[in-house]
């Protein structure tokens, strides 16, 4: 029966199937967004420097995550993560300028080696109750942007390490930032999907468990030690590759900008966007990145100094009072209820399955 | 089965996506004119970045408003060649990663002509890979990094850098103070480690390294010199070298004054300002009296003139005596320098030309000059020694003529 | 044959001794009670079993399901459901973010293969496992009655429900022994009948053992084939319902020493 109203219907199930599932969803939003910066190829529309603040914001999407896994899923505190995201971009540096390694190994050993060290650290750390666990890694974040600055010869003191070069993937230089963005944004939807595959199997559930009841998790037979070193080492990674892309990004590295201020800027991200969420870590990136640059080009407040400390701070309070779950699942809420809506319109039509 | 046909799909969208992107190359092509970027028939637009609010404004402030005087002064004189200046500043908050992006605005997206007077080492330093890669004239550096002579024709550095302060103050300290015995106290960051490097590479190349007999590295937020001082004591030198900035040097002034070491202290021209001298004789108002600073400005009712008239139109409220409204208005002059001299000839080829040609000593230094290949900057400095007037305010008071290394 | 034997079992908590060496046996297939005012240290021998609490003195045998016997207390509390041991809690402790599959499926944890790469790559062993541990799931819910809530969020059941998906995840490794812990909570009269049947069928369904500590007296005398009374951390009797009915030690525990009469 081809009628107009067979064509909607079976077009309407091709689409939510197509949907269906999150890590399709993720793909498919993916390469809306690779769009971006591939029409921006041809017309040039977006600035410069605003190409380079997307880049930002999907970089920090990428820490964003791995935070999350940690703080959201597993529940752990920690307020150091910023020296794994300097260890990434240092090390990434590193490899790249002095041994020479190919850009992709030294983006994966820029996740693995601050995944190790995360792993050693979080041996001595876990054995910590929450409250003493957020002091130690606040006390271990200091001491690694210590190390960043005294360890001259591998980061160049304060002056930091110059002149990384361009990322280089089979031969092609990656030199404009269009590029670089396609670059970083296929890297987050292949690390959402890993993400979205391994928190929907045991590993997932096991961290949820611990979050949720330590005690009827070890029950049901979880290590909780086991889970905890996972999260932080797991964590540790991602951020870790985010710093390998910050590095490349900017081609410069300097001790100053791995301190509490980016710890605590992690923090806001995956509280403000949403605790335990994929999408909640996204979003989180986007506003704590982008709010400060729109904020300073408004009339009246973009004068203030340090506008953005001030405005990230009324945004964590204001999240945290009115929507405490995170923006994402506000959206989610909003979205579903015009699903509802659209439902409803359709089932006079004959309805959707 | 149907799922796994979409999958497929979908992954061979992907990589069409990334193919198709990979392929699609762009070169950015600037106009056909002769001009460089950022030029017109009646304008010239420049860009500078540093901090310009927060805790650090008592540098950018003065030293923006020093800028910009002399800009507008220019404008009002009917411009250089024809041409009024258009100045963009960007704040960088003395962040190194807004200074890039506030480098890619400027030169991306504003397409200045040049960098005039960019402030902060750090962000200096940020930003250097883009302007040595673009090759973009950026003159006067609020910053004393040594590593901006080195970078290529078209960085233009004016302040003198550390390394070189370092060394001329050992020709000083034995020519003019007659010091057989040296100590140095230089704070563990860049400006003190590279005047550090400076001191001792000037000792050797005099045949002198012998009359260092002590040298203390510091860390720039410590406040407690007893071992320094006591060390002092002990060594009893002829003079003391004071390498670091502000907050520092003032702490071991203070520390000087409760131990009564009284010796000539010489420390660098960062420290040449107003603001320090009201901190350091606030709390070692005695020490402080054996105080010397090296400087690079040639500053006298005359050279001034043209600046306090300039800022008293344009910033009656800002202070044309701060040494940072000095070194602001010096960024203008020395790049309105070039400019003049290049004529209609404004690529950036044609700048770089006119500034390697440049000896420029009408301006608040004593001589500005650049030679292919050589990016050195000022060279000549004096001495200047604390005193206290008859109305016993502290100022500085030059007592050596401009020498160089 | 006893499957789980406790020897001596004793556990002090800053000087105050909670378990005074309490001895009892537990034969297989059998529903066994352990009773005893509040106080009385019933749930931390419970804890000293399932391993959250590690006892000062004693022994508790177990045979695992390998059919080797061991003691319990060689093993830290996460190994403990490995061995074929299960426990539910007092309060629902059931993971409130997870929907009621998922938080049965838990139960599965020790026995599904798998790691963090070959889940994130979603490889086909890693659904093959997946589809196993939720059928396994849906079985015993369907058992319990629970089936068709698969998918809705654990923490918005009703309390009775609540209670039946923590069963379901305790039952559905298959375990040897179960604990329940004070499993009539909150129930009224026709909800603690229910319960006993339930029971009852689990045992003879699963072939397995169930241990539980219960003020209930009622269910616990319906459904017990032995009991052991507790007070004040001591043994006070062991056996059938019967003997416990009429031990006065027991008696005393419960309702005190009525000695004095006034008029």
């Amino acid at each position: 029966m081809e009628d107009s109203k067979g064509t909607i219907r079976k077009n309407n199930r091709l689409i939510s199937n197509l949907l269906k599932g999150k890590p399709q969803q993720y793909l498919v939003v993916g390469i809306i967004f690779l769009l971006i910066p591939i029409i921006n190829l041809w017309t040039g529309m977006i600035s410069f420097s605003n190409m380079t603040l997307l880049n930002n914001v999907v970089i920090f999407a990428i820490a964003a995550l791995g935070f999350n896994i940690l703080l959201g899923y597993a529940g752990q505190v920690s307020l150091g993560h910023a020296a794994f995201m300097g260890m990434g971009a240092y090390l990434s540096a590193y490899l790249t300028m002095q041994l020479e390694l190919p850009f992709l190994l030294s983006l994966l050993l820029s996740g693995l080696v601050p995944m190790v060290i995360g792993l050693l650290l979080g041996l001595v750390a876990l054995r910590l109750a929450s409250l003493y666990l957020a002091i130690a890694t606040l006390g271990l974040g200091v001491t690694f942007q210590n190390i960043f600055i005294e360890w001259t010869a591998l980061t160049g003191g304060h002056a930091g390490l110059r002149r990384i070069p361009y990322p280089e993937i089979l031969g092609f230089e990656i030199r404009q930032r269009e590029h670089f963005l396609i670059l970083s944004i296929v890297i987050l939807v292949g690390l959402a999907i890993f993400s979205y595959n391994f928190l929907h199997s045991k590993t997932g559930r096991a961290l949820i468990a611990m979050r949720d009841s330590e005690h009827a998790a070890q029950a049901m037979g979880i290590s909780l030690f086991k889970y905890k070193l996972y999260a932080f080492a797991l964590s540790a990674f991602y951020v870790g590759i985010a710093g390998s892309l910050y590095a490349h990004l900017y081609r410069y590295v300097e001790p100053s900008a791995w301190g509490v201020e980016l710890s605590l800027n992690l923090l806001a991200m995956v509280v403000i966007g949403g605790l335990a969420s994929i999408g909640g870590s996204i979003v989180g990136a986007a506003f704590i990145q982008l709010l400060p640059r729109v904020m300073q080009d408004l009339p009246l407040v973009g004068g203030i100094t340090n506008i953005n400390f001030i405005l990230t701070g009324v945004a964590l309070i204001v999240v945290i009072i009115f929507f405490p779950t995170g923006l994402i699942r506000r959206f989610d809420f909003l979205w579903n209820k015009l699903k509802a809506k659209v439902g409803k319109l359709n089932s006079k039509e004959g309805g959707t399955p | 089965m149907k799922y796994f046909k979409k999958n497929k799909v979908v992954m061979l969208a992907l990589m069409l996506v990334f193919v198709v992107s990979l392929a699609a190359c762009q070169s950015n092509e600037t106009g056909g004119k002769d001009w460089a970027q950022g030029v017109t028939e009646d304008t010239v637009t420049v860009g500078t970045i540093g901090v310009m609010a927060g805790p650090l404004s008592f540098i950018g402030l003065p030293y923006y408003q020093g800028m910009e005087a002399y800009f507008n002064a220019v404008n009002d004189d009917g411009g250089v060649n024809g041409r009024t200046i258009q100045l963009l500043k960007e704040d960088d908050q003395f962040d190194p990663a807004q200074a890039i992006a506030a480098a890619e605005k400027l030169i991306y997206d504003q397409k200045v002509f040049a960098i005039v007077g960019q402030l902060g080492t750090p962000g200096v330093m940020a930003v250097a890979d883009i302007v040595e890669e673009e090759g973009i004239p950026s003159v006067y550096f609020g910053s004393g990094a040594a590593e901006l002579t080195q970078l290529g024709d078209n960085f233009f550095p004016v302040q003198p850098n550390y390394v070189y302060e370092g060394k001329l103050m050992t020709k000083y300290a034995i020519e003019e103070f007659n010091a057989e015995t040296i100590a140095i106290l230089y704070s563990n960051d860049e400006a003190g480690n590279d005047g550090f490097k400076g001191v001792t590479a000037g000792l050797q190349e005099l045949g002198e390294s012998s009359r260092l007999v002590l040298q203390t590295a510091y860390n720039p937020g410590d406040t407690d010199f007893t071992g320094e001082m006591l060390r002092l004591r002990e060594v009893d030198p002829d003079l003391v070298i004071l390498f670091g900035l502000s907050g520092g040097v003032a702490n071991i002034l203070a520390n000087a004054e409760e131990y009564n070491i009284n010796v000539p202290m010489l420390t660098t021209y960062s420290n040449a300002d107003a603001s320090f001298l009201q901190l350091a004789s606030d709390r070692a108002p005695e020490a402080v009296k054996n105080l010397h600073v090296m400087g690079w400005l040639d500053v006298d009712e005359a050279s001034l003139q043209p600046l306090v008239d300039a800022m008293t139109k344009y910033f009656p409220e800002g202070n044309p005596y701060n040494a940072y409204t000095m070194a602001g208005w010096v960024a203008a002059e020395t790049f309105v320098a070039g400019l003049t001299a290049a004529g209609n000839d404004l690529s950036w080829e044609g700048y770089i030309n006119a500034m390697n040609n440049l000896k420029f000593t009408a301006g608040l230094a004593p001589e500005i000059s650049y030679s292919p290949g050589e990016r050195e900057g000022v060279t000549h400095m004096a001495v200047s020694r604390v005193v206290v007037d008859p109305q016993g305010n502290y100022i500085f008071e030059q007592v050596t003529g401009f020498d160089e290394f | 044959m006893k499957i789980l034997k406790i020897e001596d079992l004793s556990i002090s908590f800053g000087g105050l001794k909670a378990v005074d060496r309490v001895s009892f046996e537990v034969e297989e297939n059998s529903i066994y009670g352990l009773i005893g005012p509040n106080g009385a240290g019933k749930t931390t021998i419970f804890n000293c079993i399932s391993r959250f609490y590690t006892p000062d003195e004693g022994k508790v045998l177990f045979t695992s399901k390998t059919g080797e016997e061991i003691n319990l207390l060689d093993y830290r509390v996460e190994e403990v459901i490995g061995k074929g041991l299960a426990r539910t809690f007092q309060n629902v402790e059931l993971f409130k973010m997870m929907t009621v599959l998922d938080n049965i499926t838990v139960g599965l944890h020790r026995e599904m293969k798998g790691n963090i790469l070959f889940e994130g790559f979603k490889l086909p062993m890693i659904k093959r496992e997946e589809e196993k541990a939720k059928n396994k799931a849906r079985e015993v819910m369907k058992f319990l009655g629970i089936d068709g809530i698969e998918n809705q969020p654990a923490a918005a059941q009703p309390y009775g429900i609540q209670k039946l998906i923590e069963l379901a995840r305790a039952l559905v490794s298959e375990p040897k022994v179960i604990i329940l812990d004070e499993p009539a909570a909150g129930m009224n009269g026709s909800e603690t009948k229910e319960l006993a049947k339930l029971i009852t069928k689990i045992r003879d369904h699963y072939k397995t053992t169930i241990l539980l500590v219960e003020h209930d007296m009622g269910l616990v005398m319906d459904i017990c084939e032995r009991i052991c009374a507790i007070n004040f951390g001591k043994k006070i009797a062991e056996g059938t319902p019967k003997e416990i009915q009429d031990n006065i030690a027991v008696q005393e525990a419960y309702l005190g020493k009525g000695d004095e009469e006034d008029a």
